[in-house]
């Protein structure tokens, strides 16, 4: 599933995927993978990412449960 | 001059993960390399040991590290929790089993290698056939049960060891 909350805050940041790429120590592919839905970051990833965009982990990882 | 000045090395995870898999996959190409190496030796030479030692080396070795690491980093027992949940049949029982199953067909081969390359007469087979099983399951059978229960309780005591470190903290 694509994560689109990691994108938006992302573009908000006014941050391309190779810059946060550089910020949080990864290669641009990885970030555009997280992105697309394609590959499911380990946990410190995900906080480094959150930090680097000033979010929490609920804003950009949680998915709420569809009813 | 910041040529000598040590940078903070950054590694991406999923570069290493898919490494990971890679080495994965590498490990069963030179498995399967070995295997057929030591089957065209066997083909060519005959059973001879000393053509194909390194292949064996090589095929037992690797197997061997595996099952000890995994055994020491807990991950084997790991793998038999994980299957006593699921499977009606516990590890502690195939693991008998297996082993009783192993020593039975180890007899049964060379009852009927025995049979076949000394008997003289069909009844004289019959007899070989059941003297040599019948020996080899009570030299097998103690000795396969010792290895395989062996390695199953090391690493149920390896892992009460971990647990044991676990809680302290």
């Amino acid at each position: 599933m694509k994560n689109m909350k990691l994108k938006l805050a992302r573009v908000e940041k006014d941050l391309s995927q190779e810059e946060l790429a550089k910020i949080v120590g990864v290669s641009r592919q990885t970030i555009g993978l997280i992105e697309s839905g394609k590959y499911n970051p380990s946990l410190s990833l995900c906080i480094n990412i959150c930090k680097a965009l000033s979010r929490t982990l609920n804003d950009l990882f949680w998915e709420e449960e569809e009813k | 001059m910041n040529l000598f000045k040590r940078t903070k090395k950054t590694t991406d995870e999923r570069i290493e993960n898919v490494g990971n898999k890679i080495y994965r996959e590498m490990y069963h190409v030179i498995m399967a390399i070995c295997l057929i190496s030591f089957v065209v030796k066997m083909y060519k030479y005959g059973a001879g040991i000393e053509e194909v030692v390194l292949e064996l080396v090589i095929l037992i070795g690797g197997g061997v590290y595996f099952l000890a690491r995994s055994i020491f980093l807990g991950v084997f027992w790991d793998e038999v929790e994980m299957h006593d949940r699921t499977s009606k049949t516990s590890m502690s029982m195939k693991t008998i089993f297996s082993s009783i199953g192993l020593a039975f067909i180890i007899a049964v081969v060379m009852g009927i290698n025995s049979a076949v390359s000394y008997a003289d007469s069909s009844s004289q087979g019959l007899w070989y056939f059941t003297l040599v099983s019948f020996v080899s399951v009570i030299i097998y059978l103690p000795i396969l049960l010792l290895l395989f229960g062996g390695i199953y309780l090391l690493a149920k005591k390896v892992s009460m060891r971990n647990q044991e470190d676990d809680k302290e903290l």
